[in-house]
Protein backbone atom coordinates (compact mmCIF):
# COMPACT_ATOMS: atom_id res chain seq x y z
CA UNK A 1 0.00 0.00 0.00
CA UNK A 2 1.40 3.40 -0.91
CA UNK A 3 1.41 6.35 1.45
CA UNK A 4 -1.33 8.08 -0.50
CA UNK A 5 -3.65 5.08 -0.31
CA UNK A 6 -2.99 4.71 3.39
CA UNK A 7 -3.89 8.34 3.96
CA UNK A 8 -7.16 8.00 2.05
CA UNK A 9 -8.00 4.93 4.02
CA UNK A 10 -7.34 6.64 7.28
CA UNK A 11 -9.38 9.66 6.32
CA UNK A 12 -12.25 7.44 5.34
CA UNK A 13 -12.29 5.54 8.58
CA UNK A 14 -12.05 8.62 10.77
CA UNK A 15 -14.34 10.89 8.81
CA UNK A 16 -17.60 9.70 10.36
CA UNK A 17 -16.48 10.44 13.89
CA UNK A 18 -14.86 13.77 13.03
CA UNK A 19 -18.19 15.16 11.82
CA UNK A 20 -19.64 14.89 15.30
CA UNK A 21 -19.33 18.12 17.28
CA UNK A 22 -17.80 16.97 20.61
CA UNK A 23 -14.91 15.12 18.98
CA UNK A 24 -14.17 18.15 16.82
CA UNK A 25 -14.09 20.38 19.83
CA UNK A 26 -11.82 17.95 21.61
CA UNK A 27 -9.32 18.05 18.79
CA UNK A 28 -9.27 21.83 18.76
CA UNK A 29 -8.77 21.80 22.52
CA UNK A 30 -5.87 19.50 21.96
CA UNK A 31 -4.36 21.97 19.50
CA UNK A 32 -4.73 24.80 22.01
CA UNK A 33 -3.21 22.65 24.72
CA UNK A 34 -0.26 21.93 22.44
CA UNK A 35 0.29 25.63 21.91
CA UNK A 36 -0.07 26.34 25.61
CA UNK A 37 2.63 23.81 26.36
CA UNK A 38 5.00 25.55 23.99
CA UNK A 39 4.24 29.11 25.13
CA UNK A 40 6.22 29.13 28.43
CA UNK A 41 9.33 27.78 26.74
CA UNK A 42 8.95 30.21 23.85
CA UNK A 43 8.54 33.12 26.25
CA UNK A 44 11.57 32.07 28.25
CA UNK A 45 13.68 31.78 25.10
CA UNK A 46 12.45 35.11 23.80
CA UNK A 47 13.18 36.87 27.11
CA UNK A 48 16.45 35.20 28.03
CA UNK A 49 18.01 34.56 24.60
CA UNK A 50 16.10 36.56 22.03
CA UNK A 51 16.04 39.89 23.82
CA UNK A 52 19.75 40.05 24.75
CA UNK A 53 20.84 39.00 21.26
CA UNK A 54 18.57 41.49 19.51
CA UNK A 55 19.39 44.25 22.02
CA UNK A 56 23.10 43.58 21.57
CA UNK A 57 22.72 43.77 17.80
CA UNK A 58 20.79 47.04 18.02
CA UNK A 59 23.27 48.53 20.51
CA UNK A 60 26.17 47.78 18.20
CA UNK A 61 24.72 50.27 15.70
CA UNK A 62 24.19 52.98 18.34
CA UNK A 63 26.36 55.48 20.15
CA UNK A 64 25.49 53.88 23.48
CA UNK A 65 27.42 55.34 26.41
CA UNK A 66 27.07 56.24 30.08
CA UNK A 67 25.06 59.29 29.05
CA UNK A 68 22.41 57.01 27.56
CA UNK A 69 21.43 55.84 31.03
CA UNK A 70 20.41 59.35 32.02
CA UNK A 71 19.11 60.81 28.78
CA UNK A 72 17.83 57.65 27.15
CA UNK A 73 19.38 58.88 23.91
CA UNK A 74 21.46 56.51 21.81
CA UNK A 75 21.87 57.98 18.33
CA UNK A 76 22.24 55.66 15.36
CA UNK A 77 25.76 55.58 14.01
CA UNK A 78 25.46 52.84 11.41
CA UNK A 79 28.59 50.75 11.10
CA UNK A 80 30.77 53.29 12.93
CA UNK A 81 31.21 51.09 16.03
CA UNK A 82 32.38 48.17 13.90
CA UNK A 83 34.80 50.38 11.98
CA UNK A 84 36.17 51.82 15.25
CA UNK A 85 36.78 48.47 16.95
CA UNK A 86 38.19 46.76 13.87
CA UNK A 87 40.62 49.59 13.12
CA UNK A 88 41.66 49.78 16.79
CA UNK A 89 45.38 49.07 17.25
CA UNK A 90 44.65 46.24 19.64
CA UNK A 91 42.08 44.45 17.44
CA UNK A 92 44.51 42.51 15.23
CA UNK A 93 46.47 41.46 18.28
CA UNK A 94 43.30 40.48 20.14
CA UNK A 95 42.10 38.46 17.16
CA UNK A 96 45.44 36.65 16.84
CA UNK A 97 45.49 36.06 20.61
CA UNK A 98 41.95 34.68 20.50
CA UNK A 99 43.01 32.23 17.78
CA UNK A 100 46.23 31.21 19.57
CA UNK A 101 44.45 30.94 22.91
CA UNK A 102 41.68 28.78 21.47
CA UNK A 103 43.88 26.51 19.34
CA UNK A 104 46.52 26.13 22.06
CA UNK A 105 43.99 25.45 24.81
CA UNK A 106 41.92 22.98 22.80
CA UNK A 107 44.96 21.11 21.49
CA UNK A 108 46.42 20.74 24.99
CA UNK A 109 43.14 19.94 26.71
CA UNK A 110 42.14 17.40 24.08
CA UNK A 111 45.43 15.51 23.85
CA UNK A 112 45.95 15.33 27.62
CA UNK A 113 42.23 14.61 28.19
CA UNK A 114 42.35 11.78 25.64
CA UNK A 115 45.50 10.27 27.17
CA UNK A 116 43.95 10.38 30.63
CA UNK A 117 40.68 8.91 29.33
CA UNK A 118 42.61 6.01 27.75
CA UNK A 119 44.57 5.60 30.98
CA UNK A 120 41.45 5.45 33.15
CA UNK A 121 39.75 3.11 30.68
CA UNK A 122 42.02 0.38 31.96
CA UNK A 123 41.01 -1.30 35.18
CA UNK A 124 43.26 -0.67 38.13
CA UNK A 125 42.86 -0.04 41.87
CA UNK A 126 41.78 3.48 42.93
CA UNK A 127 40.70 4.23 39.35
CA UNK A 128 37.47 5.87 40.50
CA UNK A 129 39.11 7.93 43.26
CA UNK A 130 41.81 9.26 40.96
CA UNK A 131 39.29 10.06 38.24
CA UNK A 132 37.21 12.01 40.75
CA UNK A 133 40.30 13.94 41.87
CA UNK A 134 41.00 14.93 38.28
CA UNK A 135 37.62 16.68 38.25
CA UNK A 136 38.74 19.16 40.91
CA UNK A 137 39.86 21.95 38.54
CA UNK A 138 36.39 21.88 37.04
CA UNK A 139 34.73 22.11 40.46
CA UNK A 140 36.42 25.17 41.94
CA UNK A 141 35.23 28.62 40.84
CA UNK A 142 37.28 30.03 37.96
CA UNK A 143 38.19 33.19 39.82
CA UNK A 144 39.48 31.17 42.76
CA UNK A 145 41.47 28.92 40.44
CA UNK A 146 43.02 31.81 38.57
CA UNK A 147 43.87 33.65 41.81
CA UNK A 148 45.69 30.55 43.02
CA UNK A 149 47.55 30.27 39.72
CA UNK A 150 48.48 33.93 39.89
CA UNK A 151 50.17 33.26 43.21
CA UNK A 152 51.84 30.11 41.84
CA UNK A 153 53.15 31.93 38.76
CA UNK A 154 54.35 35.02 40.63
CA UNK A 155 57.77 35.87 39.28
CA UNK A 156 59.83 36.41 42.42
CA UNK A 157 58.10 34.42 45.12
CA UNK A 158 55.71 32.12 43.23
CA UNK A 159 56.05 28.44 44.10
CA UNK A 160 56.62 27.36 40.49
CA UNK A 161 59.69 29.53 39.91
CA UNK A 162 61.05 28.78 43.38
CA UNK A 163 60.68 25.04 42.78
CA UNK A 164 62.21 25.14 39.31
CA UNK A 165 65.12 27.18 40.62
CA UNK A 166 65.72 24.89 43.59
CA UNK A 167 65.71 21.89 41.29
CA UNK A 168 68.29 23.64 39.14
CA UNK A 169 66.10 23.51 36.03
CA UNK A 170 66.21 27.27 35.49
CA UNK A 171 68.81 29.84 36.53
CA UNK A 172 66.66 32.95 36.71
CA UNK A 173 62.93 33.19 37.44
CA UNK A 174 60.63 32.93 34.41
CA UNK A 175 58.43 36.04 34.08
CA UNK A 176 55.28 33.93 33.59
CA UNK A 177 52.72 36.71 33.77
CA UNK A 178 54.92 39.78 33.51
CA UNK A 179 56.59 39.30 30.13
CA UNK A 180 54.57 39.93 26.97
CA UNK A 181 56.36 36.97 25.34
CA UNK A 182 55.43 34.45 28.02
CA UNK A 183 52.11 35.69 29.43
CA UNK A 184 49.90 34.22 26.69
CA UNK A 185 51.61 30.84 27.04
CA UNK A 186 51.08 30.94 30.82
CA UNK A 187 47.41 31.82 30.38
CA UNK A 188 46.98 28.98 27.87
CA UNK A 189 48.67 26.53 30.25
CA UNK A 190 46.28 27.46 33.06
CA UNK A 191 43.31 27.14 30.72
CA UNK A 192 44.52 23.70 29.64
CA UNK A 193 44.72 22.67 33.29
CA UNK A 194 41.17 23.87 33.69
CA UNK A 195 39.77 22.13 30.61
CA UNK A 196 41.35 18.71 31.08
CA UNK A 197 38.56 17.33 33.33
CA UNK A 198 35.87 18.35 30.83
CA UNK A 199 37.67 16.67 27.91
CA UNK A 200 38.65 13.63 29.95
CA UNK A 201 35.12 13.01 31.23
CA UNK A 202 33.44 13.29 27.84
CA UNK A 203 36.08 11.19 26.06
CA UNK A 204 36.04 8.60 28.85
CA UNK A 205 32.29 8.16 28.47
CA UNK A 206 32.82 7.78 24.72
CA UNK A 207 35.42 5.08 25.27
CA UNK A 208 33.02 3.09 27.42
CA UNK A 209 30.56 2.80 24.56
CA UNK A 210 32.98 0.99 22.27
CA UNK A 211 32.19 -2.75 22.48
CA UNK A 212 35.09 -4.93 23.64
CA UNK A 213 34.37 -7.38 20.80
CA UNK A 214 35.76 -4.85 18.33
CA UNK A 215 39.11 -4.89 20.11
CA UNK A 216 39.05 -8.68 20.39
CA UNK A 217 38.36 -9.02 16.67
CA UNK A 218 40.97 -6.40 15.93
CA UNK A 219 43.56 -8.16 18.05
CA UNK A 220 43.07 -11.33 16.01
CA UNK A 221 43.84 -9.37 12.87
CA UNK A 222 46.93 -7.92 14.51
CA UNK A 223 45.51 -4.50 15.43
CA UNK A 224 46.84 -3.73 18.90
CA UNK A 225 48.22 -0.69 20.65
CA UNK A 226 48.53 2.35 18.38
CA UNK A 227 46.90 0.52 15.44
CA UNK A 228 43.88 -0.37 17.54
CA UNK A 229 43.58 3.24 18.70
CA UNK A 230 43.81 4.60 15.16
CA UNK A 231 41.53 2.05 13.48
CA UNK A 232 39.04 1.15 16.21
CA UNK A 233 38.98 3.73 18.98
CA UNK A 234 39.07 6.96 16.98
CA UNK A 235 36.51 6.02 14.27
CA UNK A 236 34.08 4.87 16.96
CA UNK A 237 34.57 8.06 18.95
CA UNK A 238 33.91 10.41 16.04
CA UNK A 239 30.67 11.80 17.48
CA UNK A 240 32.05 12.28 21.00
CA UNK A 241 35.25 13.86 19.69
CA UNK A 242 33.15 16.19 17.56
CA UNK A 243 31.01 17.31 20.48
CA UNK A 244 34.02 17.71 22.78
CA UNK A 245 35.97 19.84 20.31
CA UNK A 246 32.93 21.87 19.34
CA UNK A 247 31.89 22.71 22.91
CA UNK A 248 35.54 23.33 23.75
CA UNK A 249 36.03 25.81 20.92
CA UNK A 250 32.84 27.76 21.62
CA UNK A 251 33.58 27.82 25.34
CA UNK A 252 37.22 28.83 24.90
CA UNK A 253 36.52 31.61 22.40
CA UNK A 254 34.59 33.51 25.02
CA UNK A 255 36.81 32.80 28.05
CA UNK A 256 37.24 35.93 30.08
CA UNK A 257 37.55 35.12 33.79
CA UNK A 258 40.87 33.28 33.61
CA UNK A 259 42.52 36.08 31.65
CA UNK A 260 41.07 38.73 33.96
CA UNK A 261 42.20 36.81 37.00
CA UNK A 262 45.71 36.22 35.73
CA UNK A 263 46.78 39.24 33.68
CA UNK A 264 43.82 41.58 33.08
CA UNK A 265 44.71 41.36 29.39
CA UNK A 266 48.21 42.71 30.02
CA UNK A 267 51.09 43.20 30.19
CA UNK A 268 50.88 45.74 27.36
CA UNK A 269 47.86 43.94 25.80
CA UNK A 270 49.84 40.69 25.43
CA UNK A 271 46.87 38.58 26.56
CA UNK A 272 44.06 40.73 25.21
CA UNK A 273 41.41 38.70 23.35
CA UNK A 274 38.21 39.73 21.58
CA UNK A 275 36.29 38.74 24.72
CA UNK A 276 38.43 40.79 27.11
CA UNK A 277 38.42 43.70 24.68
CA UNK A 278 34.63 43.59 24.60
CA UNK A 279 34.51 43.73 28.39
CA UNK A 280 37.09 46.53 28.42
CA UNK A 281 35.10 48.62 25.95
CA UNK A 282 31.76 48.08 27.69
CA UNK A 283 32.55 48.14 31.37
CA UNK A 284 35.85 50.01 31.72
CA UNK A 285 35.51 52.60 28.99
CA UNK A 286 31.68 52.55 29.04
CA UNK A 287 31.46 52.48 25.24
CA UNK A 288 28.65 49.95 25.20
CA UNK A 289 28.07 50.25 21.46
CA UNK A 290 31.65 49.29 20.68
CA UNK A 291 31.59 46.52 23.28
CA UNK A 292 28.43 45.15 21.66
CA UNK A 293 30.07 45.31 18.22
CA UNK A 294 33.01 43.26 19.49
CA UNK A 295 30.79 40.67 21.12
CA UNK A 296 28.77 40.36 17.92
CA UNK A 297 31.99 39.67 16.03
CA UNK A 298 32.74 37.00 18.63
CA UNK A 299 29.25 35.51 18.28
CA UNK A 300 29.73 35.41 14.50
CA UNK A 301 32.99 33.47 14.90
CA UNK A 302 31.35 31.00 17.32
CA UNK A 303 28.38 30.66 15.00
CA UNK A 304 30.65 29.75 12.09
CA UNK A 305 32.10 26.89 14.10
CA UNK A 306 28.64 25.79 15.25
CA UNK A 307 27.35 25.70 11.67
CA UNK A 308 30.36 23.73 10.44
CA UNK A 309 29.80 21.29 13.28
CA UNK A 310 26.05 20.93 12.63
CA UNK A 311 26.70 20.33 8.93
CA UNK A 312 29.31 17.70 9.71
CA UNK A 313 27.04 15.85 12.13
CA UNK A 314 24.12 16.00 9.70
CA UNK A 315 26.26 14.42 7.03
CA UNK A 316 27.23 11.72 9.51
CA UNK A 317 23.60 11.05 10.33
CA UNK A 318 22.75 10.86 6.62
CA UNK A 319 25.48 8.30 6.05
CA UNK B 1 54.52 62.78 35.98
CA UNK B 2 52.67 65.73 37.51
CA UNK B 3 55.39 66.48 40.04
CA UNK B 4 57.89 66.57 37.18
CA UNK B 5 55.77 69.07 35.22
CA UNK B 6 54.14 66.57 32.85
CA UNK B 7 50.52 66.94 31.85
CA UNK B 8 47.79 64.54 30.80
CA UNK B 9 46.75 66.78 27.90
CA UNK B 10 50.10 66.18 26.18
CA UNK B 11 51.83 62.94 27.03
CA UNK B 12 54.59 63.23 24.44
CA UNK B 13 56.83 65.49 26.51
CA UNK B 14 60.28 64.97 28.09
CA UNK B 15 58.72 65.46 31.53
CA UNK B 16 56.45 62.45 31.00
CA UNK B 17 59.32 60.43 29.51
CA UNK B 18 61.42 61.16 32.62
CA UNK B 19 58.61 59.87 34.82
CA UNK B 20 58.53 56.65 32.78
CA UNK B 21 62.32 56.41 33.04
CA UNK B 22 62.00 56.58 36.84
CA UNK B 23 59.72 53.54 36.84
CA UNK B 24 61.96 51.70 34.40
CA UNK B 25 64.96 52.33 36.67
CA UNK B 26 63.10 51.30 39.82
CA UNK B 27 62.19 47.95 38.26
CA UNK B 28 65.55 47.48 36.50
CA UNK B 29 67.64 47.87 39.66
CA UNK B 30 65.30 45.69 41.68
CA UNK B 31 63.88 48.46 43.88
CA UNK B 32 60.45 47.47 42.59
CA UNK B 33 59.40 43.92 41.71
CA UNK B 34 59.16 43.03 38.02
CA UNK B 35 55.62 41.92 38.82
CA UNK B 36 54.44 45.49 39.38
CA UNK B 37 53.39 45.50 35.74
CA UNK B 38 50.42 43.31 36.70
CA UNK B 39 49.76 44.57 40.18
CA UNK B 40 46.64 46.30 41.34
CA UNK B 41 46.56 48.64 44.36
CA UNK B 42 45.46 45.80 46.60
CA UNK B 43 48.31 43.59 45.34
CA UNK B 44 50.88 46.22 46.31
CA UNK B 45 49.22 46.46 49.70
CA UNK B 46 49.36 42.67 50.12
CA UNK B 47 53.08 42.63 49.26
CA UNK B 48 53.68 45.40 51.80
CA UNK B 49 51.76 43.58 54.53
CA UNK B 50 53.57 40.35 53.65
CA UNK B 51 56.86 42.15 54.29
CA UNK B 52 58.03 41.71 50.68
CA UNK B 53 57.95 45.39 49.82
CA UNK B 54 59.59 47.93 52.12
CA UNK B 55 57.65 50.88 50.69
CA UNK B 56 54.57 51.31 48.62
CA UNK B 57 52.87 54.06 46.70
CA UNK B 58 49.26 53.89 47.74
CA UNK B 59 46.24 55.72 49.04
CA UNK B 60 44.92 56.30 52.55
CA UNK B 61 42.02 53.92 51.91
CA UNK B 62 44.50 51.07 52.50
CA UNK B 63 45.11 52.23 56.06
CA UNK B 64 42.22 50.26 57.63
CA UNK B 65 43.72 47.03 56.24
CA UNK B 66 47.22 47.99 57.42
CA UNK B 67 45.93 48.64 60.93
CA UNK B 68 44.02 45.39 60.89
CA UNK B 69 47.26 43.58 60.05
CA UNK B 70 48.92 45.45 62.97
CA UNK B 71 51.57 46.95 60.69
CA UNK B 72 54.11 49.47 61.99
CA UNK B 73 54.39 52.09 59.27
CA UNK B 74 54.75 55.77 58.50
CA UNK B 75 53.46 58.01 55.70
CA UNK B 76 55.61 60.40 53.67
CA UNK B 77 54.72 62.59 50.68
CA UNK B 78 55.83 61.75 47.12
CA UNK B 79 59.49 62.67 46.61
CA UNK B 80 60.35 65.32 44.01
CA UNK B 81 62.72 65.02 41.03
CA UNK B 82 64.43 68.42 40.99
CA UNK B 83 64.74 71.11 43.68
CA UNK B 84 61.93 73.63 43.54
CA UNK B 85 59.29 71.16 42.35
CA UNK B 86 56.10 70.59 44.32
CA UNK B 87 55.02 67.06 45.10
CA UNK B 88 51.68 66.55 43.37
CA UNK B 89 49.53 63.53 44.14
CA UNK B 90 46.39 62.41 42.34
CA UNK B 91 43.16 63.16 44.16
CA UNK B 92 40.90 60.16 44.06
CA UNK B 93 37.92 58.91 45.96
CA UNK B 94 34.34 59.87 45.48
CA UNK B 95 33.03 62.65 43.29
CA UNK B 96 29.48 63.57 44.16
CA UNK B 97 27.48 64.02 40.99
CA UNK B 98 23.93 65.05 40.28
CA UNK B 99 23.21 63.99 36.71
CA UNK B 100 21.31 66.41 34.51
CA UNK B 101 18.21 64.34 33.92
CA UNK B 102 15.72 67.17 33.37
CA UNK B 103 13.61 66.06 36.33
CA UNK B 104 13.98 69.16 38.52
CA UNK B 105 12.29 67.71 41.61
CA UNK B 106 14.48 64.62 41.66
CA UNK B 107 17.62 66.65 40.98
CA UNK B 108 16.79 68.93 43.91
CA UNK B 109 16.37 65.92 46.18
CA UNK B 110 19.69 64.48 44.97
CA UNK B 111 21.40 67.81 45.65
CA UNK B 112 19.99 67.74 49.17
CA UNK B 113 21.56 64.32 49.72
CA UNK B 114 24.92 65.51 48.41
CA UNK B 115 24.70 68.50 50.74
CA UNK B 116 23.90 66.27 53.70
CA UNK B 117 26.77 63.89 52.98
CA UNK B 118 29.14 66.85 52.89
CA UNK B 119 28.33 68.60 56.14
CA UNK B 120 31.38 69.06 58.34
CA UNK B 121 30.31 66.32 60.73
CA UNK B 122 29.59 63.81 57.99
CA UNK B 123 32.84 64.48 56.09
CA UNK B 124 34.78 63.98 59.30
CA UNK B 125 33.04 60.75 60.16
CA UNK B 126 33.36 59.28 56.68
CA UNK B 127 37.04 60.20 56.65
CA UNK B 128 37.68 58.39 59.92
CA UNK B 129 35.84 55.25 58.90
CA UNK B 130 37.01 54.96 55.32
CA UNK B 131 40.61 56.15 55.56
CA UNK B 132 39.78 59.24 53.50
CA UNK B 133 40.82 62.89 53.66
CA UNK B 134 38.08 65.54 54.05
CA UNK B 135 38.10 68.00 51.17
CA UNK B 136 37.06 70.95 53.34
CA UNK B 137 40.31 72.46 54.62
CA UNK B 138 38.92 73.38 58.04
CA UNK B 139 37.58 69.87 58.54
CA UNK B 140 40.88 68.44 57.25
CA UNK B 141 42.80 70.38 59.92
CA UNK B 142 40.56 69.01 62.64
CA UNK B 143 40.90 65.51 61.14
CA UNK B 144 44.71 65.82 61.23
CA UNK B 145 44.57 66.59 64.93
CA UNK B 146 42.28 63.70 65.68
CA UNK B 147 44.06 61.16 63.44
CA UNK B 148 47.75 62.18 63.42
CA UNK B 149 48.97 59.31 61.25
CA UNK B 150 47.00 60.76 58.35
CA UNK B 151 49.09 63.94 58.44
CA UNK B 152 51.14 62.96 55.37
CA UNK B 153 47.99 62.52 53.33
CA UNK B 154 46.19 65.59 54.65
CA UNK B 155 49.18 67.80 53.84
CA UNK B 156 49.44 66.33 50.36
CA UNK B 157 45.81 67.14 49.55
CA UNK B 158 46.61 70.86 49.34
CA UNK B 159 48.58 70.18 46.14
CA UNK B 160 46.62 67.29 44.67
CA UNK B 161 45.06 67.22 41.25
CA UNK B 162 41.96 65.38 40.13
CA UNK B 163 42.58 63.10 37.15
CA UNK B 164 39.33 64.24 35.58
CA UNK B 165 40.09 67.90 36.29
CA UNK B 166 41.19 68.72 32.75
CA UNK B 167 39.87 65.80 30.73
CA UNK B 168 36.53 65.11 32.39
CA UNK B 169 34.79 62.13 30.81
CA UNK B 170 37.76 61.63 28.46
CA UNK B 171 40.00 60.56 31.35
CA UNK B 172 39.49 56.79 30.86
CA UNK B 173 40.88 57.04 27.29
CA UNK B 174 43.99 58.86 28.51
CA UNK B 175 44.33 56.54 31.50
CA UNK B 176 44.46 53.63 29.05
CA UNK B 177 47.24 55.32 27.09
CA UNK B 178 49.18 56.02 30.29
CA UNK B 179 49.00 52.49 31.72
CA UNK B 180 49.66 50.91 28.34
CA UNK B 181 52.67 53.20 27.92
CA UNK B 182 53.95 52.24 31.38
CA UNK B 183 53.52 48.55 30.61
CA UNK B 184 55.33 48.93 27.29
CA UNK B 185 58.27 50.54 29.10
CA UNK B 186 58.33 48.04 31.97
CA UNK B 187 58.23 45.08 29.58
CA UNK B 188 60.95 46.56 27.39
CA UNK B 189 58.75 46.99 24.31
CA UNK B 190 59.26 50.73 24.09
CA UNK B 191 61.69 53.34 25.34
CA UNK B 192 60.39 55.97 27.77
CA UNK B 193 60.65 58.52 24.96
CA UNK B 194 58.39 56.76 22.46
CA UNK B 195 56.16 54.72 24.80
CA UNK B 196 53.25 57.14 24.97
CA UNK B 197 53.15 57.59 21.20
CA UNK B 198 53.24 53.82 20.79
CA UNK B 199 50.42 53.49 23.32
CA UNK B 200 48.25 55.79 21.22
CA UNK B 201 48.87 59.26 22.68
Amino acid sequence: MSDAEMMTATTQTTSPSSTTAPAHKGRRGEEIAKILFVVPAALAIAALFGYPVVKNLVMSFQDYGLRTFFTGEAPWVGLQNYVTVVTDDVFTKALANTALFTIGSIAGQFVIGMLLALFFHKNFPLNGVLRALFLLPWLIPLIVGSAAWRAILEQDSGILNVTLQNLGIIDSPIPWLTSPDVALIAVILVNIWLGIPFNMTLLYSGLQHIPDELYEAGAMDGATGWKAFWNITLPNMRAVVGVTLMLGVIYTLKVIDIILGLTQGGPANATQTIATQSLQKSFVEFKFGQGAALSNILILISLTFAIVYLRATRRQADE
Amino acid sequence: MWTNGGDETNLKTPQVAEALQLWKDLVADGSASKSVVNWKQSDVNDQFIAGKAAMMLNGPWQIPSLDKAKMDYGVVPFPINKPGQTSIAPLGGEAWTVPLTGDQAKMAKAAELVKCMNTDANQLQRAKEGGLVPTKTAVAAQFKQEVPKMTGFVDAVANTRARTGKLGAKWPDTAKVIYTGMQLVLTGQATPADAMAKAGA
